[in-house]
This record gives C-alpha cells, sequence and structure tokens, in this order.
C-alpha cells in the first residue's frame, strides 16, 4: 500500500510540436481508485506508463510512497499492471500466467499453489487453470490478466483500459467487479480510460486530461455539478452539458441571462456558486444546461415564469423512462472540439440556431413542431468565460 | 415476374464439382512437371538400366533392395547428418543471437541486415570457389592469415585433411545459410507484442528472464520453420561439396553426401570409367531419399507444431 505522488510530469518527444503531457501533478492516497480519463492522445495512457516504468519521465518526479521511482526499472516499483490488450503469456497455462510474478521472484511451489488457488476463487477462475489464454473467453482472459496483477499484492496497481475490449454487457459487469475486488484489496489504484462512464462510477476521484493537459481532478459528482471549465462541462455527461454564447443583463429584477429570444433570471443560488458572475454583467458568457435540469413547463405549473423559454421541438427521442427532446434555441452554441488546440478557441458554430437537448420526463406530451415552455432549473445553471472558457468562480 | 430471365440455376454436380476448374491449371503443370517425371523415375528404378543405350531389364525392387545394405548410402547420409546438426546448432545459436541483436534496432540496422542477407543470394558454386581459392594451401588467404595472428599451428591442408575437410564445408554451409536463419528468426522476433514484453517486466522478470521465459517460446513457429527448411536444405546439398571437394567427396569419401553420390552413381563422377554408371540404381537412391526426407519432414512437423501455441 503506498500513496503516489505526480509531481510536475512532462513528457515529450522528439519531433513533436507540442508535449504529450505537460506538467501534470497529482497526488493520490493510499488506497485511493484514481481513473485518468480523457479522449484519445490526451496523454493519460503516457502518464500511467510512465508511473510504470515503460516510458521514460522528460522531466518532474514520480514517487510512490516517499521514493522517487524516476530512476527505478519496472520491476522494482512494486507495481502490477493490467494490459488493455491483457498481454497474457500464450503459452502458458492460466495458473502459470497467474502464477508467473510468484515463480520469477522465487516463491516456494506450496505457497504458489495455495495463493494461485485462492486468487482463482475470488476471481471464478477454478474450472479454467489448466487452459491456455487462447481458449478463454474475453471476460475470462480480462480475469485473468487482473489474477496475474492481484498475486503479488503490490502498491499500486495501473491499469490501461482494462475493459475496453470486451462487449457492452461484460463491461458493465466487470466494471463493478473491477472496483468491488480493488475496494477488498484497498491497493492504491490508477485506472485509464476514454469511458465517462466508466471514470463516473468507479473511481474515488476522477482527473480528465486533454492534450496532455490536466482539466480537473475531482470526485465524480464535483467534476459532474461543479466542471472547471467548457471542456468539463461537455466531456462529462451523456448526452452532453448544452453550451450556449449569451449575455448577462442587470436590471432591478437581479441579473438575467439573454440566450437568443430567451431571457431567464439567475438565481441567487447560482450566483453565490458561480461568484465571479457578478463581475461580468452586461458582457457576453458563455452558459450551460444540463439536459436534466430542462423539463416541459406543462409538466411544471409553479415553475417561476422567469425561468422559462419557448422554442420550438426539431426532434423527440423516446428512451421510454424519458424524452429526450431538441429545442432550436435562437443562440449560438459552443462546440467544444477534442481537436482545438486551446481552450481560447471554443469556437462557434456556423448556425446561430443552436440545438438544445432536454430530458423531459416521459409524461411530456411535446411533439416534433410544436413550441415547448421549458422549464429551466436555473439555480444550476453553469457560467464559463467565453474567452477562456474557464468557469467563473473561484476555485 | 423477373423469373424467366434469371440463369439456369447450376447442377448439383457442378455445385460440388465446379471449383475444380480453377484447380485445373495448376494441376496440369504439377503433373507434367512433377508427377510425370516421378511416375517415369520410378519406372526407371526398377530396371537396371545404365542411362545410355537400350540395354536394360525389369528387375523389380532390386534396387532398392541393394541400397539398404550400400555402405556409401550409409555413409553419406551420415555425413549429411553431421552436416544438418552442425547447421542447426550454429542456425540456433548464432543466428538467434544476431536476430535478436538486429531486433534491438542499432543504427544502421538496414546496412546489418543486407549484409548478414548477402550470402544467401549468391551463387553457392560461386562462393564455394572463392573459399577453395582462400583455404588453397599454396594461394589461399587463411593460412598466411593465421600465422600472421600468431595462429600458425592451426594452418592447414583444409580440404584435403579428412579431420578438417567436412568441418570446412559446415562452415562453408554456415556462412550462406545464415542469412535465413537471421531473417526467420527477426521475423518472429518482431511478430512478439510489445505489451507482453512490458508485462513481464512488471511482473519482476529480468531481461534475460524475459526473453527465456516470454519470448522464445513465441518463436517456436520460428525454430519450427527454420529446422525444417534446414533439414531439407542440408540433405540436399550438392553444390558446396562438389565446389570444395569434389564429385568423390575428397579426402577418401570424407565428404561424400547424399547428393554426390547420386550424382556419380547416376552421371559418373570425372575419374570413373562409364562402366561404372548405374542410372537406374541413382535413381533408386533419390526416390528413396525422397520418401525418407518427407517422412521425417512430416515427423519433425508434427513434433514441433504440438509445441507451438494454439490460437
Amino acid at each position: 500500500m503506498a500513496t503516489v505522488s505526480l509531481r510536475n510530469l512532462k513528457k515529450s518527444y522528439a519531433g513533436a510540436a507540442q508535449p504529450a503531457l505537460s506538467d501534470l501533478s497529482i497526488e493520490i492516497a493510499d488506497g485511493e481508485f484514481l481513473v485518468l480519463v480523457g479522449p484519445s492522445g490526451c496523454g493519460k495512457s503516457t502518464a500511467l506508463k510512465m508511473i510504470g516504468g515503460l516510458e521514460d519521465i522528460t522531466s518532474g518526479e514520480v514517487l510512490i510512497g516517499d521514493q522517487v521511482v524516476n530512476d527505478f526499472a519496472s520491476r522494482d516499483r512494486d507495481i502490477a499492471m493490467v494490459f488493455q490488450s491483457y498481454a497474457l503469456y500464450p503459452h502458458m497455462s492460466v495458473f502459470d500466467n497467474i502464477a508467473f510474478p510468484l515463480q520469477i521472484a522465487k516463491v516456494g511451489k506450496e505457497e504458489i499453489a495455495r495463493r494461485v488457488q485462492e486468487v482463482a476463487k475470488t476471481l471464478q477462475l477454478e474450472p479454467y487453470l489448466q487452459r491456455r489464454p487462447g481458449n478463454l473467453s474475453g471476460g475470462q482472459r480480462q480475469r485473468v490478466a487482473m489474477g496475474r496483477a492481484i498475486i503479488r499484492r503490490p502498491s499500486v496497481f495501473l491499469m490501461d483500459e482494462p475493459l475496453s475490449n470486451l462487449d457492452a454487457k461484460l463491461r458493465v459487469k466487470m466494471r463493478a467487479e473491477v472496483a468491488q475486488i480493488q475496494r477488498q484489496l484497498a491497493v492504491t489504484t490508477i485506472y485509464v480510460t476514454h469511458d465517462q462512464v466508466e471514470a463516473m462510477t468507479m473511481g474515488d476521484r476522477v482527473a480528465l486530461m486533454r492534450d496532455g493537459v490536466l482539466q480537473q481532478v475531482a470526485s465524480p459528482d464535483e467534476i459532474y455539478h461543479d466542471p472547471a471549465n467548457t471542456f468539463v462541462a461537455a466531456f462529462i455527461g451523456s448526452p452532453a452539458m448544452n453550451l450556449f454564447y449569451g449575455t448577462l443583463l442587470r436590471d432591478a429584477g437581479g441579473i438575467k441571462v439573454k440566450l437568443g429570444d430567451a431571457t431567464l433570471t439567475v438565481p441567487d443560488a447560482a450566483l453565490a456558486k458561480y461568484n465571479l458572475v457578478r463581475d461580468h454583467a452586461m458582457t457576453d458568457i458563455i452558459v450551460g444546461l444540463r439536459p436534466e435540469d430542462l423539463e416541459d413547463a406543462a409538466l411544471q405549473p409553479d415553475h417561476p415564469v422567469d425561468q422559462v423559454f419557448e422554442a420550438q421541438v426539431a426532434l423527440v427521442e423516446s428512451l421510454g423512462s424519458d424524452h429526450m427532446a431538441h429545442v432550436a434555441l435562437s443562440a449560438p452554441a459552443v462546440a467544444v472540439e477534442d481537436d482545438v488546440d486551446n481552450l481560447e478557441e471554443v469556437s462557434m458554430t456556423g448556425d446561430i440556431q443552436g440545438r438544445c437537448i432536454c430530458r423531459f420526463s416521459s409524461q411530456s406530451k411535446a411533439r416534433k413542431g410544436d413550441v415547448a415552455r421549458v422549464a429551466v432549473a436555473c439555480e444550476r445553471l453553469h457560467f464559463f468565460d467565453p474567452k477562456t472558457g474557464r468557469a467563473l468562480r473561484d476555485t | 415476374m423477373t423469373q424467366a430471365t434469371l440463369p439456369k440455376p447450376p447442377s448439383q454436380f457442378s455445385l460440388r464439382y465446379g471449383h475444380l476448374w480453377f484447380v485445373l491449371p495448376g494441376f496440369l503443370f504439377f503433373l507434367a512437371v512433377m508427377l510425370l517425371p516421378l511416375a517415369f523415375a520410378f519406372g526407371v528404378s526398377m530396371t537396371n538400366w545404365s542411362g545410355l543405350g537400350n540395354d536394360l531389364s525389369f528387375v523389380g525392387l532390386a534396387n532398392y533392395a541393394e541400397i539398404l545394405t550400400y555402405y556409401p548410402f550409409y555413409r553419406a547420409a551420415f555425413h549429411n547428418a553431421v552436416i544438418f546438426i552442425a547447421i542447426l546448432i550454429f542456425q540456433h545459436t548464432i543466428g538467434l543471437y544476431l536476430a535478436v541483436l538486429l531486433n534491438e534496432k542499432p543504427r544502421f540496422m538496414q546496412f546489418y541486415r543486407t549484409v548478414l542477407f548477402l550470402p544467401v543470394i549468391m551463387s553457392l558454386v560461386a562462393t564455394g570457389f572463392v573459399w577453395t581459392l582462400m583455404l588453397s594451401p599454396n594461394i589461399g588467404l587463411v593460412n598466411p592469415m593465421l600465422e600472421a595472428i600468431g595462429l600458425g599451428f592451426l594452418a592447414g591442408q583444409w580440404l584435403s585433411q579428412p579431420g578438417t575437410a567436412l568441418a570446412v564445408i559446415v562452415f562453408v554451409t554456415a556462412w550462406n545459410s545464415m542469412g535465413w536463419s537471421i531473417i526467420i528468426y527477426l521475423s518472429g522476433l518482431q511478430n512478439v507484442p510489445e505489451e507482453l514484453k512490458q508485462a513481464a517486466a512488471m511482473d519482476g522478470a529480468n531481461t534475460r528472464q524475459i526473453f527465456w521465459r516470454v519470448v522464445f517460446p513465441q518463436l517456436s513457429p520460428a525454430f519450427t520453420a527454420l529446422t525444417v527448411l534446414t533439414f531439407i536444405g542440408t540433405f540436399r546439398t550438392f553444390d558446396v561439396v562438389y565446389v570444395l571437394t569434389g564429385p568423390l567427396g575428397a579426402p577418401n569419401f570424407g565428404t561424400d553426401v547424399l547428393g554426390t553420390l547420386i550424382y556419380r552413381t547416376a552421371f559418373g563422377g570425372s575419374s570413373f570409367s562409364s562402366a561404372e554408371i548405374r542410372f537406374a540404381f541413382g535413381v533408386a537412391m533419390a526416390l528413396l531419399m525422397m520418401v525418407v526426407m518427407a517422412a521425417i519432414c512430416w515427423g519433425l512437423i508434427r513434433i514441433l507444431r504440438s509445441r507451438e501455441i494454439e490460437g
């Protein structure tokens, strides 16, 4: 068991214009499950490999416990890793695959047999111990890879997208199993994924990365409800947060936000959370609305009338439990592209008619072509600086 | 409605055997250059034809029966076996070692690879001739070189001493075929996923353990291919021996191999009178050798394949 500290970790490749990883600093507590998440190419796997000693460190420090391990070989770092491809030894039986770390460490044969049995029992692999990996299903292989990692009882687990080769159903099952095993063993775990659902459901904390830069590291709830910038806001959540350019107005009734033709009153709760909003009165701003904060006003007759806008319904997708209504908002939508180099370049989409996705209850009668009245839970609005994309609050 | 314009459905016969049309051209070619000559050769091997004239009579399997007690055949086969074992050891050690070095992607890798592979593409007759010149006791380069570096006691009549002649044959063959082993092993090494090695490193293995416990077992297909190819190559060796020590396998048949023995028997060696030429007997030896080699290859592949990784 150990803490892991990354201090100003940097990785640049010769010939590359920008570093693959720049200035990554995270403190990971003993026994914590940290998920590194982000789009492909964001540097999350690079960071993991640097912690594992599989990739050279350009600058910065990796500490496991109190020890700087930059110059340690992988085998001296007391870590175990689960690879995306599982990297099982194809010529060895499941037993030998799991036993390999102990065989290398010259543990006695009886002790090895006992511990492999123990691990196989935990992972329900007992019937398969004599098989070769080639004769196992994806889920079984995944468990063998886990077994090989946990048998050594390392201080730190590294997992590089271990579930991405499984089909959707199995992935959900294994997600829970992996998280449960981690909690049982209480081993510090760093888990890389590009799947935000995995990140949200498994991690104690989630670190979201983009283009080699850490965007935010926080608990799943915090990263969802208090995103640090527009990228985090757009990446976490499905469907994604609706982001629009708007203008802040101030009048006798308080602070209002104007989104195209619609004007919404911003309640004090939102102003308290986004404490820098007041400084941006009368200026342009980016407003974020989560789909679940938008409801059909017909179902909420008591909703304050100054927190409602009217919009034409372009499409309704029924999920059974909810209706996803795509409404046309006459305000420019914000596009947060993965390939934009800087947050400063969050750009406008071509058409001024932004699509806004609302999660209406299944009771909603709104249909395609109707003009719906949309009730906005304005206390949960999000506000971002249109130039930097940062949330308008002190961090 | 459109039924009338549909083509006639294929008959059961053409559904079942229609694909054979696609095989026919290849099969005809195979028949003409392989099966017919083979059948003809088998027919010849059951006669006592000398290869010249019309004087022949059917002798049944007498030629084959004679081979079974024909000492030169076993002597030659033994020499082939010695060459095979020696080359095999050489390829699976030096060849593998060089492949591992090349797999580390050193600078100038392309250059090294080309240089190491060059002997393979050169004619064995030409390289054999160059080696006879180099090893010549009169005008050769090797003996003076050995003397110059203080190893003069090693200098000798390389190709005319029974002790060294076969070793020279092995050496030249090894030098010539090393490129193959390097290329085959290198392709095997490049197929070993990087993550397997990384996983082994994580599991605590050092470089040596990673190679022997993880990488080397992945090379068994390369091992199989190389062993079988080497077996075939060394048992049909002819040109190196012919150029270096002549059709008689000098000295005193010390380097005589099946190739030279069959050649001499069927077509006549340089110093033998034409009365010694026994074409049919030579053909019988060649056919017997083919059958035995095919059987051994089949066995080798079966044994080696069972060690390979399924799936």
